[in-house]
């Protein structure tokens, strides 16, 4: 193939296929998610389940298999879906805005601030227990407060990408040193708050699913619907001004709606890497470069990738658990690398 | 009649550092008005001005008789198209979709393009003859065709004035004349009105009905350019001699002194 073959994009906007295709991916890991786990329940005995439930035809699951599925996997398989997909949105919008491919959804300071949160709610109000049903609470709020605090040092209005950034990193460091602070003050909570970080989709409850998917939905949707607006945006801040793109107010909003989605994620499964950046950056390669494109299969592709790497973390260990933020990383790493190794054969 | 563009009193400074100082400038429909000027002289600065992409500390600035600060970012871009000196040009992104962005002005934000936005996109890359290179990856294109797709992302904001930042920066000879001639055509064919930059002193007196020379953020002489481009003036502003030749009425200007046959 050419050079000039392979680097030409025949269209921007996202065809149907494309999201079959991904849905499908979606769907598939959702079940593999039902089904695999020390009790394996067939796929076709689930599908069976599913059909006698819509009422055509199809064979109900035994009453263990059904406790087993829809009780302690299914709040599991949803959970995933949706942080898997709502971090993936939320890093491809951030890459869109700040005009950067490494740019992940805990940029600026969620990560840290998350995790000050959670630290504070397992020291402060659990005594050095585990809280959990404050500590996504706090998790929540701390990764939201950290982002503003790095709005408000990046300056009113300084919303350019290069401030915002080191804002962000400032703010993390604040941040993660009073954690560390506070871990000190307890060494029971230093297990605690250590699997937390680690994250994991443990303990998914149908409540805690309702408590936080709302932020999901309400941050997706937003940047879903701005993918368009981050496409002009990608020839740069001066030139989509030109072209009448109110650059300011659409970085805000987009932001905004892309913190408060990865704020949700984290609150309900702690801090999972590498979704965030791998997920968007392979959609890319394979579909081209618009955010029309890029945010809707990364929705589908980081619900599916999430569930598929918590199975992983379930399986890889009989009787034991792997966090899910290990096996994000390990797939994520070689992952990483080998889409730098390709972008730089194409710049070739 | 309303004037493209009037610029009265403008005024940018940054610190104590004053780019523009008090600018007055009339560009009427279907005129090219070229700023020259020495390195620093604020070139730049008033063609971001004159597009509403930087703020200013005095003046006003008037698009088709409307007060830009008044504008709104759409409706600017509805009156004021801009070629910059350096494209960014995002990687991968195919020519047809690139030039689609021009149309943001024309719909509501969050709107997908119409089909008489792809209709409009389609005419101007037949007329720049991009329509075979469409769905090639901007990034693959020469050098001159790369300016031509950023001047069709332009033109489908079907604005009355155009304005560009030294449009041939980095362009062989016959690839600046090419880019210049499509803006030339353009400007005959649909009466828009353009202000540019031009480092080029003979190419922007081949092409500008009116040039204005731009000196430590003054304009000090505007006229045609036969009555700015003469080598008193060049020399005066641009601190070095220079001798400019006349070639069937075009003033052709060369560095250096007159060399005695």
């Amino acid at each position: 193939m050419t050079r000039q073959g392979r680097a030409a994009r025949p269209t921007s906007s996202l065809r149907p296929l494309h999201v079959v295709v991904a849905a499908g991916f979606a769907c598939a890991a959702a079940l593999v998610g039902l089904s695999v786990g020390p009790v394996h329940v067939p796929v076709t005995s689930i599908l069976s389940d599913i059909r006698w439930h819509l009422g055509i035809g199809g064979q109900p699951l035994g009453q263990v298999d059904a406790v087993i599925v829809w009780t302690l996997r299914a709040p599991r398989v949803v959970l995933g879906l949706l942080v898997g997909g709502t971090l993936a949105v939320a890093g491809g919008s951030y890459q869109g805005v700040f005009r950067n491919p490494l740019a992940d959804p805990y940029l600026l300071g969620i990560a840290a601030g998350a995790g000050l949160g959670a630290t504070i709610a397992i020291v402060v109000i659990g005594g050095g227990a585990d809280t959990p049903g404050v500590t996504p609470i706090f998790a929540f709020a701390g990764g939201l407060v950290a982002v503003v605090a790095t709005w408000l040092v990046a300056g009113r209005g300084a919303t350019g990408p290069t401030t915002l950034i080191l804002a962000g990193i400032a703010v993390a460091s604040m941040f993660a040193a009073v954690q560390t602070l506070l871990q000190q003050s307890s060494a029971v909570a230093v297990t605690h708050v250590y699997y937390w970080l680690l994250g994991s989709l443990v303990g998914a409850t149908w409540g805690g699913i309702l408590g936080t998917a709302p932020y999901m939905a309400l941050s997706v949707a937003v940047c879903l619907s701005c993918a368009r607006l981050l496409d002009v945006l990608s020839v740069g801040e001066l030139e989509s001004a030109s072209l009448g793109l109110p650059v300011v107010a659409v970085r805000t909003i987009v932001i905004a709606a892309a913190s408060l989605g990865a704020a949700a994620a984290v609150s309900a499964a702690g801090l999972i890497g590498f979704v965030g950046i791998v997920v968007p950056h392979a959609v890319r390669l394979l579909v081209g470069v618009s955010y029309r494109r890029i945010l809707v299969l990364s929705l589908f592709g980081g619900a599916g990738f999430l569930v598929l790497a918590d199975v992983l973390a379930r399986v890889v260990i009989p009787d034991a658990e792997l966090p899910i933020g290990v096996v994000t990383a390990i797939l994520g790493v070689p992952f990483f690398v080998l889409v730098l190794h390709v972008r730089k054969l194409r710049l070739r | 009649m309303t004037a493209a563009l009037d610029v009265s009193g403008l005024t940018v400074r940054v610190g104590a550092r004053v780019l523009l100082d008090g600018v007055d400038l009339h560009v009427e429909a279907g005129e090219w008005l070229t700023m020259i000027g020495p390195n620093g002289a604020g070139k730049t600065t008033f063609v971001h001005a004159a597009a509403g992409l930087r703020d200013i500390d005095d003046g006003r600035v008037e698009l088709s008789g409307r007060d830009l600060a008044t504008l709104k970012d759409r409706a600017r871009a509805s009156l004021v198209a801009f070629v910059p000196q350096t494209p960014v040009v995002p990687e991968g992104m195919p020519v047809r979709e690139y030039v689609l962005l021009g149309r943001v002005s024309h719909r509501p934000l969050l709107r997908a393009e119409s089909p008489h936005d792809r209709a409009v996109v389609g005419e101007v890359l037949a007329r720049l003859d991009l329509a075979s290179m469409a769905d090639r990856a901007v990034q693959t294109l020469s050098g001159g065709e790369r300016q031509r797709a950023v001047i069709a992302r332009a033109l489908v904001q079907e604005a009355p004035l155009l304005v560009l930042d030294e449009p041939t920066t980095g362009l062989d000879l016959r690839h600046q004349l090419e880019v210049l001639e499509v803006v030339a055509e353009e400007r005959r064919s649909r009466r828009i009105a353009v202000v540019s930059t031009l480092h080029d002193l003979t190419l922007a007196g081949r092409f500008a009905d009116r040039l204005c020379l731009l000196d430590s953020g003054r304009i000090v002489q505007c006229g045609t350019p036969r009555e700015v481009l003469t080598e008193a003036t060049l020399a005066r502003h641009y601190g070095v001699e220079v001798t400019v030749l006349d070639v069937d009425g075009v003033p052709v200007v060369v560095p250096g002194p007159r060399t005695t046959p």
